[in-house]
């Protein structure tokens, strides 16, 4: 995973479009990876993805392109080398993802609490690959960047409503799940506030 | 057996803690950039010019060609293709007549012919009353026939 610091090749003082740089990646990086990690629930190939979307930024720069709305430019990027990466061979032919490699059991002993939560993250798992990639979408933007409804819908260019819906569909299907599996006593939990 | 009950709180609390584990701690900095331009690429290729960096060739490879053996190489080849020309130019059409050498054996024609003075009229007219006086060996041992016409 290609991973830079701020001073790698500038020099100690770097430059206004290294800083203007950097100051999208700050404000952008996030929610980029929580578009490419919707799409294929893989954080180490969502951040690859969010780290080249910004590398293909910084050499449209250099080319002398004008990006009017670099948000926009990069959340595209991110969603077309995200469907490029499902064509690729290592995508087809490749190792497995780390998360199906959690189930190898290590030598040393772990933790109570350790093993219920990554038996309880595959659950979840198991819920959202059920779910269509817009409505991951939705829920990462929610949960891993705590966007609100609003924002989420504002960003998302869709209606309020329909964030709220796909929330409590999210939410129910996982209760059932995890009812199902026979450790959680489902409520039937209600539709977002 | 207990049951965990699940409220919208928890299914929310989980989802957050699926999420975010997923997430890097710390959040990785941004790419490293190759280059950074700050100034136009003319500029930028000037200044490169006027401070060449040195490179040291590997320890385990020869040294590479310097840059004089290729201009050494393209000196040569032009002086031979000059030289070439220039031969070619004297054999053609370098000569004047003037210039050209008497012949060896030497032929009675040509020993006067001095190049400085072969064409001064003065000296074609001294050559000729010289000839005159003494007579003109060109002749010797050869006597005309003659030719009787009769009456």
């Amino acid at each position: 995973m290609p991973q830079g610091s701020a001073n790698t090749s500038d020099g100690p003082e770097g430059s206004p479009r290294r800083a203007e740089f950097e100051a999208l990646y700050t404000q952008h990086s996030r929610e980029v990876w929580a578009l490419a990690y919707a799409r294929w629930m893989d954080s180490d190939q969502a951040m690859d993805v969010t780290q080249e979307a910004f590398m293909r930024l910084w050499k449209q720069w250099e080319a002398g392109e004008d990006i009017q709305n670099p948000r926009a430019w990069l959340l595209r990027v991110a969603r077309n080398l995200a469907e490029d990466y499902a064509k690729s061979s290592f995508r087809r032919n490749g190792t497995q993802p780390p998360e199906l490699l959690n189930g190898v059991r290590s030598a040393q002993p772990q933790p109570i609490e350790k093993l219920e939560q990554e038996e309880l993250f595959a659950q979840l798992r198991a819920v959202l690959e059920e779910l269509t990639p817009p409505d991951r979408e939705i829920l990462t933007l929610r949960y891993a960047l705590d966007y609100d409804a609003n924002t989420i819908a504002e960003r998302l260019d869709i209606a309020v409503t329909a964030v709220h819906m796909r929330l409590s569909r999210a939410r129910q299907r996982l209760a059932e799940k995890l009812s199902t599996h026979g450790d959680f006593d489902s409520t039937q939990p209600g539709t977002e506030n | 057996m207990n049951k965990t009950p699940l409220t919208e709180d928890s299914l929310d609390a989980m989802f957050s803690d699926f999420f975010k584990a997923k997430m890097q701690k710390p959040w990785p900095a941004a790419p490293a950039t190759p280059t950074v331009r700050s100034e136009p690429s003319s500029l930028a290729a000037a200044r490169a010019a006027q401070t060449p960096v040195e490179v040291e060739a590997p320890r385990n490879q020869p040294v590479a060609a310097s840059h004089d053996s290729g201009s050494k190489a393209r000196y040569t080849l032009a002086a031979s293709v000059a030289l070439l020309i220039g031969t070619c130019w004297t054999l053609s059409n370098g000569f004047q007549p003037g210039e050209r050498s008497a012949p060896a054996n030497g032929s009675p024609n040509s020993v006067n012919m001095n190049p400085i003075t072969a064409s001064d009229p003065a000296v074609l007219t001294k050559i000729r009353e010289e000839n005159a006086t003494k007579g003109n060996n060109k002749n010797d041992g050869f006597v005309p026939p003659v030719i009787d016409l009769g009456p």
